[in-house]
């Protein structure tokens, strides 16, 4: 258990999961491990974060029109009493 | 969603109308981008807002109060995204996915272009917003929906499985699969662009 470690192969295999946050603790610092001593390794793992955060960034942040939120408000305003 | 019919007095409802303004209506922004991802245009993502609303507002007596309400409401949004949208679009349902694209396709394709060492992420950040949208967007169903969850949303593995009714491991092939075919996409907006002459 001590000296388990992460090659390449099973790095990039992992890297998804790992940068998903989906990595139990305890394996997810053998993967950082592993990519403070390989660059390539850090190269691809940047490149996929970056992307993650990029899509975030650029297909988030939408605002709901003003008029669609006074409907609603309306339409909740009005509706009966509700029951489950 | 419970179904166990308590009836509400006037002052339950007072206090349920209070709470559902308070915890419910200020999500709708994000709702909202969420279902511009699903529908594809502005009027039928208003009516799928509207739908989930009506939908949590009466199901809002059931909802345990200290649980996850963004998770909650996704999936209302979703199941009425699946019921009503995915009909009325009549877009063929793509069950099977996009056909096998590389591991590293993205880094690759942009590493084989003799861009500099870690350039590679310059370029995706001068993809405009509306193209990786639109890239996204371009994506079947069943793959946009984990990919919007999971990197949009930041919902995990768990939470999408129970958004989508769908095994955990499914969830996990298709947003890696869905991820694939994002890459491709923006490689292809990119290239239509002609972001790499210059």
């Amino acid at each position: 258990m001590g000296d388990a470690t992460y090659n390449c192969r099973e790095t990039l295999l992992e890297i998804e999961r790992f940068l998903d946050g989906e990595l139990q603790t305890d394996l997810g610092s053998l993967l950082q491990r592993h990519l403070d001593d390989c660059p390539p390794c850090m190269r691809r793992a940047d490149f996929q974060r970056h992307l993650k955060d990029l899509i975030a960034s650029k297909c988030g942040g939408d605002v709901a029109p003003p008029d669609l939120l006074g409907r609603i408000r309306l339409m909740i305003q009005e509706h009966d009493t509700p029951t489950g | 969603m419970s179904m166990t019919g308590e009836t509400a007095t006037p002052t339950d409802e007072a206090a349920l109308r209070d709470r559902f303004e308070r915890d419910v209506m200020p999500l709708m922004s994000g709702l909202y981008g969420a279902a511009l991802r699903m529908t594809r245009n502005a009027a039928d993502a208003e009516d799928l807002v509207q739908d989930t609303y009506l939908r949590a507002y009466r199901g809002f007596v059931g909802f345990q109060e200290g649980t996850n309400l963004k998770a909650w409401l996704f999936r209302i949004l979703t199941n009425s995204f699946i019921s009503t949208y995915r009909k009325k679009q009549r877009q063929p349902q793509i069950v099977e996915g996009p056909e096998d694209i590389d591991e590293w396709y993205l880094f690759d394709k942009l590493g084989a272009r003799n861009v500099e060492d870690s350039a590679e992420s310059e370029v995706l950040d001068r993809i405009p917003d509306e193209a990786v949208k639109a890239a996204l967007e371009s994506l079947p169903e069943n793959f946009r929906l984990p990919v919007l969850l999971a990197d949009v949303e930041g919902f995990s593995y768990k939470e999408i499985a129970d958004i989508m009714q769908t095994p955990i491991g499914t969830v996990m092939s298709r947003l890696h699969r869905g991820r694939k075919a994002l890459e491709r996409a923006l490689w292809d907006t990119a290239k239509e662009r002609g972001m790499f002459d210059g």
